[in-house]
């Protein structure tokens, strides 16, 4: 909750509608108030977070106090919209978090190199999404101090 | 000025002078000198020493058509009759010894034309054999990017299609695992004698695609050779299989081991793989115990076998107290995918000695098994101590 209360929003970009079914469900199965919201792609990504496009006005687009980034998606990849994300001055501030199937090793290194908060592997069980869920909303919104 | 073409003529000149046999090719000299020395003497009376021009005439003609050695013969061959008639002759004077003095002069000139013209034709042909040389050293680096690149598109596809290839079966684990949690009650004890398996054949899958994957890119992923030292080496694999060795109170003993050329992560993958394997065949109630040691030895002493070439090779024994396995097996367990116990006795895909022989291999060497069922397995990898990476990856 932000101190006026508000859920935080969570922006989680992936462009595999199951993985973001189950994360939504694993979000409700939590019962976490939190604000989820999608980006299919890496296009959609930035134009959320710069509120331009179909995300012009702000109502349509909260700042997320997190983002969950997919690294394999079509027309721009998450490894591609990271790096323009930390090179943005009103972007970099937000945390991000990788949450993708690939575990291969130059994936987690180009990711921290490129300033990335946390890379993360997906669980294949429900439990284990419903588990990351709760885990990144105590580290994330309560343990951690958010940017104002 | 003797050029390539010389050549050709000098063999077919060979060829008439080759020809027939040797009384005849003695007969032909014999008769062409005589003739000259006739026709020379000829001259010699009707104009006197002035005839003596007329000796460059062979010289010319055996540089031209014989080459280098010809020209000098005929030469040699013409002063020689000269100074002989104008010796003999009653009537000669220091101008005929002019004129012989100035053939000599002209029939050098002529030698030293045939010899430069020899030389340039040597340096010609070696200039050509150079450039023969590096257009065949173009193509052998053209060849070998061209492997190069071959090894990184497949290993680069392995690692897509294996990732590309998880994709699905992760689905299948997840969404399989959401329906057993929202409609379990509903589904019943039948519905989970189906739901169970099928996630349990899609993680089965999963494990299969990257052991394969992890197999093919043994190959490609290779790392340079250097030195690397067995008993470090070893040390980390078993502290990789700490986890492993709690669980069954299980104990690795390592000896002293050499230090070779080899690549050090497929190293620690095949000792610890070697290890592995020797703590999951343990016997029922008997805590695991694998012994690890090596040793290095001279071609000479003991034989070679699939090592031959090597001066030094290393043997690395890994000797288990597991439930061992028939001898008539023994090749098999080598082969990929191919087990020898029910999965539900014995986790694995059946990839891990696969993996192992694939390295030694690799390397130049080989691994064989000897076992004793309800004892145990002894593993001996044969390795050539120092071969060069470069040497073997050609």
């Amino acid at each position: 909750m932000t101190p006026q209360g508000e859920p935080i929003t969570i922006l989680m970009a992936d462009d595999d509608w199951e993985d973001c079914m189950l994360a939504q469900e694993a979000l409700e199965e939590s019962r976490l108030a939190n604000d989820l919201r999608f980006a299919s792609d890496g296009e959609q990504l930035m134009d959320y977070l710069r509120r331009e496009g179909a995300y012009a006005h702000p109502d349509s687009s909260p700042r997320p106090g997190l983002v969950l980034l997919d690294l394999n998606m079509p027309k721009k990849d998450g490894r591609e919209a990271l790096s323009e994300i930390k090179a943005d001055p009103d972007l970099r501030r937000i945390p991000i978090v990788v949450l993708t199937t690939s575990k291969a090793e130059e994936d987690i290194y180009r990711s921290y190199d490129l300033g990335v908060n946390s890379f993360i592997i997906k669980p294949v069980t429900f439990n284990g999404l419903v588990d990351l869920m709760k885990t990144l909303a105590l580290y994330w919104f309560q343990i951690v101090k958010l940017p104002p | 000025m003797v050029d390539a073409t010389s050549a050709q003529r000098t063999s077919t000149a060979a060829q008439v002078l080759e020809a027939p046999s040797m009384v005849l090719r003695a007969a032909l000299l014999v008769a062409a000198s005589g003739g000259y020395l006739f026709a020379f003497a000829f001259l010699h009376s009707v104009i006197g020493g002035s005839a003596s021009v007329f000796s460059m005439i062979p010289v010319v003609a055996g540089g031209w058509l014989l080459g280098l050695r010809g020209g000098f013969l005929a030469g040699t061959f013409a002063c020689a009759a000269n100074a002989l008639l104008i010796s003999l002759d009653p009537d000669s004077d220091w101008h005929g010894w002019v004129v012989q003095g100035g053939a000599l002069v002209s029939a050098s000139l002529v030698l030293i034309g045939a010899a430069v013209g020899h030389l340039r034709e040597l340096s010609t042909r070696a200039n050509k054999a150079r450039a023969e040389c590096e257009l065949l050293e173009g193509a052998l680096e053209i060849a070998r990017q061209d492997r190069e690149r071959r090894g990184r598109e497949f290993d680069q596809l392995a690692r897509v299609a294996a990732h590309d290839l998880q994709e699905p079966l992760r689905k299948i684990q997840a969404l399989g695992d959401r329906l057993n949690g929202t409609h379990g009650e509903a589904l019943g004890d039948d519905g989970e004698k189906y739901l169970e398996p099928m996630r349990g054949a899609a993680l089965r899958m999963s494990n299969m695609i990257d052991d394969l994957a992890r197999y093919l890119r043994l190959t490609t992923s290779g790392e340079p050779f250097r030195s690397v030292s067995l008993g470090e080496i070893a040390q980390e694999a078993v502290s990789d299989l700490q986890g492993s060795l709690e669980e069954l109170e299980g104990r690795v003993e390592v000896g002293v081991l050499p230090t070779i050329e080899a690549d050090p992560p497929q190293m620690r993958q095949m000792i610890r793989d070697l290890v592995d394997n020797g703590l999951k065949f343990h016997r029922e109630n008997e805590a695991p115990v694998v012994k690890v040691t090596g040793q290095l030895l001279d071609a000479e002493t003991h034989g070679g076998g699939s090592v031959a070439g090597a001066r030094q090779f290393c043997r690395i024994v890994v000797e288990d107290n597991g439930i061992g396995f028939d001898e008539k097996h023994s090749d098999r367990i080598f082969m990929l995918f191919q087990r020898l116990h029910d999965r539900n006795e014995y986790e694995g895909t059946g990839v891990g000695l696969a993996v192992c022989r694939k390295i030694a291999e690799l390397h130049g060497g080989d691994l064989t098994a000897v076992s004793t069922l309800g004892t145990g397995s002894t593993f001996t990898v044969t390795l050539p101590a120092g071969r060069t990476e470069k040497e073997l990856r050609q």
